[in-house]
């Protein structure tokens, strides 16, 4: 296993009560393997590759029952291990393109940085590296981009030097943060491509992290469901798809504009918003914009998986759900 | 970047134009400088002959020229107690306060760089306070106060420091310090504020998560973006201790043009007056230019903006 | 982001103290402040002597706390015999009166500066800009010492020469401000609701900016203070006998070798004001920041 998390926990103190972002979620990636973590925004997701990285806020505090990375604990590692690990073996793309790169140095500069960080290599090694990766990531005369500075460069192309940094040293995981949200939809489609091809090409794991669930039918081998800093569903991309269980799940799909459903239909967006996670919390998160929610959803509800099912954490039994799901998303679900 | 240097420099130009107008003013700005020169027992004649032979019986517009026109020639008046051209006392002194200037910039930037930097990493620590504690003292001496406690500090009780004089580089010790301190708390908080924004920024995070160094990530990835505000406040606050000069040139019997300025006001030496009015304030707003550009080098955003219009 | 790191990633970039150190600095600033204020307005009843009465039999008589000290003369006297705590006394009323006036002359001009060139922008806003640039090319202490020579030194040139020189940055403060809130929906309802430029600016903008007015005027009278005392050190800001805390300092310079508390006393006092009047602005500030609750 490249990756493995246990019964993963973010706290935030605030002024306010602690802030109970992500409560004991787990999973794990294999080498060449892709994980799609789903979920609006604020349901943990981004906190969640944070804590992996160990670069969650100053304040946030962080447990698990297991953190490991290629068998090696993350948890007791020192700052210095784990920042040798960071950008070497573990690397992280992240949702700004425009503002993720350092504006006052040259793309050359930051990759060799990053090479020259964690190899012994001279300068012209690292540019050599630079350039082959730059071009590999699609960027046309490398030699002259890696002159440039960010302002120069389309978001697009921002996200292609990012992803080629991230690859300087050759890592074994990549975590992706929303890495095409802020680009155009044309753009986003190349890539998230690009990602794919490189992934296969290097055998890297890939968490790749996003709201959308379109990018997450194309690309995910496994894919995690992220609702209020829980997990509600989770297995393989093909379970999820032809198998949703969780009413936060359907929704989603419900949103998804598919061609095998009646163009009349109109695309819907789940009604409610996401609960407070400060303080205590008690009961099924999804229970306030649930149209299945009963007495019961007041009370803690487990992540179960029923026999003939995948991992899910709703207390309608499965027949219900698969019922409900034909209901929603019609006959072609 | 050219197209920025020739535009600056342009408003650099019609800057000193109007300063040199309000320098050369001053000295109507108490009425008849002609009745003031002759003193109060100057008959009307003695200030009718001082009128004729200051040319102040001509429309100002053109006794401004006329000055402005010899300045440009490096004339820049006679003075009435040294009975020499003003230059020729001018640029001696002038090269010693720039001394002075400079040793305290480079003190004023040795503690304030530092100290805001390590305030901004370690914020909400006791280094935090220990900086904000530094700063605001700072601000709170006054300048010639704090350099008479230098004083029986090191002169009277400790004596291991001269107290006047610019001979030695030991006399230069105790004015930068005034000086330096003096300038350090403005740049020290920009310097502070700086860095944390840039800390928080995303690229600051991209580097983190790529394993960058943490000190690295502090001198290089953060600090080159913070310090680009911190250059433009530094040039104001060199122009700022270049004027203090005049208090602490004072106190350390410095002889520089701060000193002599403050002597030409006693001694009513109106040419030399001016002068100097016009030297401190070129002096600032070449600095501030020089800042300027400074800044569109150290921003490439800025340096390329020609290539891409 | 998402909200979460969001609500996890510290917000002041403004220097703080923590908030009880931010609330002591205020109420110590203030506790100070009062104290110098109250000297000042009291000084006629505080006072023991006369502060311009001479007496050369006792001359330079060092404070209690030295073995020659006498009650007779709690702070000393100066070189001239004359009681150095009713010097310092009538001294903060020099220091209080300059530092108001002054904060109020240059507060009127850089407002009026900078809210015309924050509201109207354009050309306006060029011209106005270039007169704040050209005004800072100005070196302050030599203009006003040049000033007070030529017009003769007392307590009205001062306060001219300082009032018409500090207002650079009430106007800037005063820009920025306006330039932010001058688009913002209360001023558009105003036009829409066909108020007139007058009203828009008394009415909707100038409330606006009272916050920020009060802690620029903090920063300026300490500053007004500070140049005052040192415009009168260099002997040409208030005219002797006046008791100012600056000119208390240039006397006593001379006894700096022996005595040097006569140089030590007026400058703490200065010293304390000032800060004083920092804490009370950065307090302020502070308190009125809209992050302030967080």
């Amino acid at each position: 296993m490249l990756l493995d998390v246990q019964d993963l926990t973010i706290d935030i103190p605030t002024a306010s009560g602690v802030l109970h972002a992500v409560q004991g979620i787990s999973f794990s990636v294999d080498e060449g393997e892709t994980l799609c973590i789903v979920g609006e925004s604020g349901c943990g997701k981004s906190l969640t590759a944070l804590a992996v990285m160990d670069l969650l806020p100053r304040r946030a505090i962080r447990a698990a029952t297991s953190l490991a990375f290629s068998g090696r604990d993350l948890r007791g590692l020192s700052r210095e291990a784990m920042n040798r690990l960071r950008g070497d073996r573990i690397a992280m793309i992240f949702q700004e393109p425009m503002t993720s790169l350092n504006p006052v140095f040259t793309i050359g500069d930051q990759m060799i940085d990053v090479l020259r960080q964690h190899r012994k290599v001279s300068r012209r090694e690292a540019r050599d590296r630079a350039v082959y990766l730059l071009d590999k990531v699609g960027i046309s005369s490398p030699e002259a981009r890696l002159a440039q500075y960010p302002h120069q460069l389309s978001g697009g192309l921002r996200q292609r030097v990012m992803i080629a940094m991230a690859l300087m040293c050759d890592p074994k995981l990549i975590l992706a943060d929303e890495p095409t949200t802020a680009l155009d939809v044309t753009i986003q489609a190349e890539l998230l491509r690009l990602l794919m091809a490189l992934q296969q090409e290097f055998g890297m794991g890939l968490v790749l992290i996003t709201h959308d669930l379109g990018i997450v039918s194309r690309m995910a081998d496994k894919v995690a469901v992220m609702y209020a800093g829980q997990i509600v569903e989770s297995g393989t991309a093909e379970t999820i798809f032809n198998d949703p269980l969780h009413p936060y799940t359907q929704g989603l799909m419900a949103c998804l504009p598919a061609p095998e459903r009646q163009r009349m239909q109109h695309l819907k967006a789940i009604p409610g918003a996401v609960p407070a996670l400060v303080g205590a919390i008690e009961g099924c998160r999804f229970r306030g914009r649930c149209a299945h929610a009963q007495p019961v959803c007041e009370r803690d509800v487990a992540l179960r998986e029923p026999a003939g099912a995948h991992p899910y954490r709703c207390v309608l039994p499965a027949e219900t759900s698969r019922d409900n799901a034909r209901a929603v998303l019609g006959a072609g679900a | 970047m050219l197209r920025f240097v020739l535009r600056r420099s342009g408003s650099a130009l019609i800057l000193m134009v109007v300063v040199s107008f309000v320098a050369f003013m001053l000295i109507f700005a108490a009425g008849d400088p002609a009745v003031k020169l002759a003193g109060e027992a100057g008959s009307a004649a003695d200030a009718a002959r001082i009128r004729a032979f200051y040319g102040f019986d001509q429309p100002i517009y053109l006794q401004f020229l006329h000055w402005i026109g010899a300045a440009l020639h490096g004339n820049l008046g006679h003075s009435l107690y040294f009975d020499q051209p003003v230059s020729a006392i001018l640029f001696d002194r002038l090269g010693t306060t720039l001394l002075l200037g400079l040793v305290s910039f480079i003190f004023a930037l040795a503690i304030s760089l530092p100290l805001g930097i390590a305030a901004a990493r370690w914020q909400n620590t006791w280094i935090d306070r220990t900086a904000l504690i530094v700063a605001v003292i700072g601000q709170a001496m006054p300048t010639f106060w704090f350099a008479l406690l230098l004083v029986v500090m090191f002169s009277v009780i400790w004596p291991i420091l001269p107290t006047s004089g610019s001979e030695t580089w030991r006399h230069f010790i105790m004015p930068s310090v005034v000086l330096g301190y003096f300038a350090a708390p403005a740049i020290m908080r920009l310097t502070r504020s700086g860095m944390i924004l840039a800390l928080e920024t995303d690229y600051v995070r991209t580097a983190r998560a790529l394993g960058i160094a943490p000190r690295k990530v502090l001198l290089k990835y953060a600090l080159r973006n913070a310090v680009i505000p911190v250059v433009s406040v530094s040039a104001a606050q060199f122009g700022y201790m270049l004027a203090g000069s005049v208090v602490v040139e004072s106190v350390f019997a410095i002889n520089g043009a701060g000193r002599l300025a403050w002597e030409s006001i006693l001694r009513s030496d109106l040419p030399t007056v001016q002068a100097l009015v016009l030297c401190f304030s070129l002096i600032y707003v070449i600095l501030t230019f020089v800042a300027d550009v400074l800044n569109a080098w150290l921003d490439p955003r800025m340096r390329l903006a020609d290539a891409r219009a | 982001m998402p909200a979460h790191s969001d609500a996890a990633s510290a917000p002041a970039a403004a220097w703080r103290m923590p908030r009880w150190a931010r609330h002591s600095g205020l109420v110590a600033g203030g506790i100070i402040l009062a104290i110098i204020f109250l000297m000042g307005l009291l000084a006629p009843v505080l006072a023991p002597y006369n502060p311009y009465d001479q007496n050369l039999l006792a001359r330079i008589v060092p404070p209690i706390w030295h073995e020659t000290g006498t009650w007779a003369h709690p702070l000393g006297t100066d070189h001239l015999g004359r009681d150095y705590l009713s010097r310092l006394l009538y001294g903060a009323r020099v220091s209080v009166f300059i530092g108001v006036t002054v904060a109020f002359v240059s507060g009127i001009i850089g407002t009026v500066l900078g809210v015309t060139a924050g509201y109207f922008g354009g050309k306006t806003d060029t011209v106005i800009s270039f007169i704040i640039t050209a005004r800072l090319a100005l070196p302050v202490i030599l203009v006003a010492l040049a000033v007070v020579a030529l017009f003769g030194s007392s307590l009205s040139v001062v306060v001219g020469v300082l009032g018409l020189l500090l207002w650079d940055r009430f106007a800037l403060v005063m820009r920025a401000t306006t330039q932010q809130i001058r688009d913002a929906d209360f001023v558009m309802a105003a036009k829409v609701q066909g108020a007139s430029t007058w009203q828009i600016i008394m009415q909707e903008i100038m409330p606006n900016l009272a916050t920020n007015i009060t802690v620029v005027a903090t920063l300026e009278i300490a500053q007004a203070i500070v140049l005052e005392a040192a415009l009168s050190f260099l002997g040409l800001g208030v005219p002797p006998p006046l008791p100012s805390w600056g000119l208390m300092l240039a006397e006593g310079k001379s006894f700096i070798l022996f005595d040097p508390w006569l140089i030590t006393i007026p400058g703490m006092l200065l010293f304390g004001l000032v800060l004083a009047i920092n804490l009370v602005g950065d307090g302020l500030r502070d308190v009125t920041a809209p992050d302030s609750r967080n």
